[in-house]
């Protein structure tokens, strides 16, 4: 009897303190100057190699917290938000400008004027140093090449007009890049227009995807004839040799880049250790590895002109002068254009 | 008995009196036990009322009709997989016991297994198999000029289905397996087949059916990863965006309240309406309707096997020729093995804690419907009728004050959310296995003076170690396969195994997630295994005692 209750004793204290040694990561460390803790809305599988060239290089222990897909960036800056007195991140790597505006602007990250910013353009920087951007991304309209007969979209109006008619997928505007995407056009277009067009997408059967990933494999798939997404998943789909194109929308207004945008988290555990992370994330290094790699991110950096994207032929033309502070500003009312002409639905 | 019950009770020196008192104290925790598991969802709906969206949460969905299309997608959904499921049941069920009644119970069992994978593995595999360039649907379009759309309401509907079509098929030969009986009487009066069939089957089939239907779509309502991935939006994908995009954990709770409810409804129509299937004494399945000829069992064990293999190998025969190679699956796992260390422990933890929990709940409900006692413990049955999503906004209200919030950041929470979203699937296979346990064990033990707590333990437990071992192997892998609960409460950087693939089903190359989805199935098919193992134990034993 003894035995039995003894080993059934064990049997539950190591159960029940299994999940706290798997979980004991994740708690907030004591400061510890061989660690940087970094929160990255940039896809795990491109952004994992990085931090672990960092770690491998400087010795200095990455703790990476990335987020699910459903909710992308978004997550990872309401926390951000929450823990604004005791922050557990050092550093901010974001795949998208606007929220990271937003943070800035909460008084959530504190300047550092990295030395390897200079490379970087203003237009891509922060004023007041609170954040730098790098290696950049654009929208882009993928189609299927099997599906589409004649000339493909060529505008974000065309995805609402009849020939598009329930053949077209965007992802859901609430979280990431697409969310960036209708505060740009907020600013660009004006709420009534922005609205209108929404509305139309809807009263189209445009369908909402869980994310651009999402778009990309419903238009690889055939499922759709096209939609609205980014270069890195649509260079996915074409390195896996699935029939899809794609096309600058709206040309004429200009071609709208996304860089990625790292800050330093004001009052972090680790500031030295963020600092030397921002360093090495802004180097030429890690844009030609993000360029060169399946994520073919666009390089910023004035001294990486040798680099080749696939997207040359689409950046030749004019750029979208965009104010990523003002579209930040703008959040909240997009949100609710939004939820008003059901792209929750 | 008359010379037992006039012996005098020995008086009760302090030992018996702390036995007593201790015998009350576990009545009475049981009783807390059962409130206080419902705390995170009693949370939730207290803070549904506090919304930081523009006016009400109630009123922002359910005063427009925002919130009934929402709920309209959702049922539609539900009741089309739950219509789907029965069928499939229905022909497993009758299909098995065409062959022997033997033969239904592993039939059951088994198409119970696809509710054991992560739900976005089984609408990854489906969509790999009947998407637009899906292997089934090039062969059924290139053959016989079907075009499927798998994306939609029809779509969503077929794959819950075929996920919880298990739950139908088990109540479905549960039913008969108790009416095998009849047979004999129904030759004896020299019944035609038919009339036969129609009384003893059909008939006799409509109300275990109706529990089942309802159970399915129950589930079905709960579940929105697949009828997401489908591109179907439901009630469950509208408040992972309320929470999650809007930070507005009122308005998402304000969302989910109803469905609570209406869930707790169908839960409690699904009793009502299977109550015969499982309080009528077990009659002895002896006779069986008339054996049939050989063709005839060659058609049953064609169509039982037809209908398992559409649940179970289609998905599986997808996957894995979409893996590269086996080195491919050791691979995704080697990548995985943080999540799925982390699988485990957390698994573990909530499995032990689901177990124990409903071990003493099933107890206390058990002992108090033989003495003809109310007891809370059924209302632990609320957690499960809820989407997930609620009682997990409920836990994070939880662990964000007070002395919880030292623990928000680790995997606690998503421990305790997994052991309360498990807590009435322990109970309830616990109890059904304890309410007509025999009570001359304990009657003798206290009629020869033993102590309570020598009577608990060594007359009382013995015989339920099996399954309570059981219901901690389900409540482990179900945990381990969770996703819902998962996606809301664990904690950055401390993601599952089936999160993960949550993520990179569209981050990955299909090769790479095709093959983590396979690993998981091998990673999950030991627990499987000592489960049925387990399960066949216990029904040797059942068939050896007098």
């Amino acid at each position: 009897m003894t035995r039995s209750l003894a080993a059934s004793a064990a049997a539950l204290a190591i159960s029940v303190l299994a999940a706290g040694c798997g979980a004991g990561g994740d708690a907030p460390a004591a400061p510890d100057a061989g660690a940087v803790t970094v929160y990255t809305a940039l896809d795990q599988v491109y952004s994992e190699p990085v931090l672990k060239a960092f770690q491998d290089r400087t010795g200095i222990r990455v703790e990476a917290v990335y987020d699910a897909e459903a909710a992308k960036t978004t997550g990872l800056v309401n926390r951000l938000i929450a823990r604004r007195r005791r922050p557990d991140c050092d550093v901010w790597w974001n795949n998208e400008p606007v929220q990271t505006a937003r943070l800035a602007a909460m008084g959530i990250l504190a300047p550092y004027s990295s030395p390897a910013a200079a490379r970087i353009p203003p237009a891509c920087r922060d004023p007041d140093g609170r954040w730098t951007g790098f290696a950049a991304r654009m929208r882009l309209l993928i189609y299927n090449t099997e599906r589409v007969r004649g000339d493909p979209p060529a505008s974000l109006q065309d995805l609402a007009s009849p020939r598009w008619r329930g053949r077209a997928a965007v992802a859901r505007p609430f979280f990431g890049t697409t969310l960036t995407h209708m505060c740009i056009l907020y600013q660009a277009w004006g709420p009534q227009r922005l609205k209108a067009w929404l509305a139309a997408l809807r009263s189209n059967g445009a369908a909402l995807a869980a994310g651009n990933a999402a778009v990309r494999d419903l238009v690889a798939a055939g499922e759709f004839a096209c939609g609205l997404t980014d270069t890195d998943d649509a260079y996915q789909a074409m390195q896996e040799g699935k029939p899809v194109a794609v096309t600058a929308p709206d040309k004429a207004a200009g071609v709208f880049l996304m860089p990625n945008t790292v800050a330093l988290v004001a009052g972090c555990p680790h500031p030295e250790a963020g600092r030397k992370l921002i360093d090495y994330l802004l180097s030429a290094e890690v844009e030609r590895r993000l360029a060169e790699g399946p994520s073919a991110q666009i390089p910023l950096g004035t001294d990486l002109a040798d680099v080749r994207t696939p997207w040359a032929d689409l950046l030749g033309g004019k750029r979208m002068d965009v104010d990523f502070a003002l579209a930040a500003a703008c959040v909240d009312q997009v949100i609710a254009l939004l939820r008003e002409t059901g792209m929750d639905q | 008995m008359t010379a037992c019950r006039s012996r005098p009770q020995p008086a009760l020196g302090a030992a018996g009196l702390l036995t007593r008192c201790a015998g009350g104290l576990f009545g009475a925790g049981a009783e807390v036990l059962a409130l206080a598991a419902l705390a995170p969802l009693a949370a939730a709906v207290v803070g549904s009322f506090d919304s930081s969206a523009s006016g009400s949460g109630y009123a922002y969905w359910w005063a427009s009709p925002r919130g009934w299309e929402s709920l309209g997608r959702t049922l539609a959904v539900a009741a089309a997989a739950g219509t789907i499921a029965l069928a499939l049941a229905w022909l497993l069920a009758a299909s098995a016991a065409g062959l022997t009644p033997r033969w239904a119970a592993p039939a059951a069992l088994a198409a119970c297994l696809p509710m054991l994978v992560p739900s976005s593995l089984l609408a990854a595999a489906w969509i790999a198999a009947l998407g637009r360039e899906g292997t089934v649907a090039a062969f059924l379009r290139d053959s016989l000029g079907l075009r499927l759309n798998l994306y939609g309401i029809a779509g969503a509907a077929w794959v819950t289905a075929l996920r919880y079509f298990g739950l139908a098929a088990l109540l479905l030969c549960w039913s008969r397996l108790r009416r095998e009986g009849g047979w004999p009487a129904a030759r004896a009066a020299r019944l035609p087949r038919w009339a036969a069939a129609l009384h003893l089957g059909l008939r006799a089939d409509a109300r275990p059916a109706l529990a089942a239907w309802l159970l399915v779509v129950l589930f079905s309502m709960n579940d929105h990863i697949i009828p997401g991935m489908l591109l179907v939006s439901t009630c469950g994908t509208q408040v992972l965006i309320q929470y999650s995009a809007l930070l507005d954990p009122g308005g998402a709770a304000a969302l989910a309240a109803p469905m609570a409810a209406l869930g707790a409804g169908l839960a409690a129509l699904a009793v009502g309406a299977g109550r015969t299937a499982w309080t009528d004494a077990p009659q002895a399945a002896a006779a069986g309707p008339p054996p049939r000829s050989l063709p005839a069992r060659a058609a049953c064990a064609a169509c039982a096997a037809a209908v398992l293999a559409l649940a179970l190998a289609v998905p599986a025969a997808v996957l894995a020729a979409r893996t590269e190679s086996p080195a491919a699956v050791l691979a995704a796992l080697a990548d995985a093995r943080e999540q799925a260390w982390r699988t485990v422990g957390v698994a573990a933890a909530a499995a032990a804690l689901a177990a124990a929990g409903g071990a003493a709940l099933a107890h206390r409900w058990a002992a108090g419907r033989r003495a003809g006692a109310l007891t809370a413990a059924p209302a632990a049955i609320l957690l499960l009728a809820a989407p997930p999503s609620l009682p997990g906004i409920g836990m994070i209200t939880l662990f964000q004050h007070g002395p919880l919030a030292a623990a928000r950041d680790t995997s606690w929470p998503l421990v305790l959310g997994l052991a309360l979203r498990l807590l009435p699937v322990a109970m309830l296979l616990l109890y059904a296995l304890w309410r007509r346990e025999p009570a001359e064990g304990v009657l003798a033990a206290r009629v020869h003076g033993v102590p309570a707590h020598l009577a608990a333990w060594r007359v009382v437990w013995p015989p339920r170690r099996a399954a309570v071992a059981a219901a901690a192997l389900l409540a482990a892998i179900l945990a381990a396969t969770d996703l819902e609960t998962a996606i809301l409460l664990a904690p950055p950087g401390g993601s599952t195994l089936g999160v993960r693939l949550y993520t990179l089903i569209h981050t990955a190359p299909e090769a790479m997630t095709s093959a983590l989805a396979l690993g998981i199935l091998l990673f999950t098919a030991p627990a499987v295994t000592a489960l049925a193992a387990l399960a066949a134990l216990s029904r040797g034993r059942k068939a050896g005692r007098p």
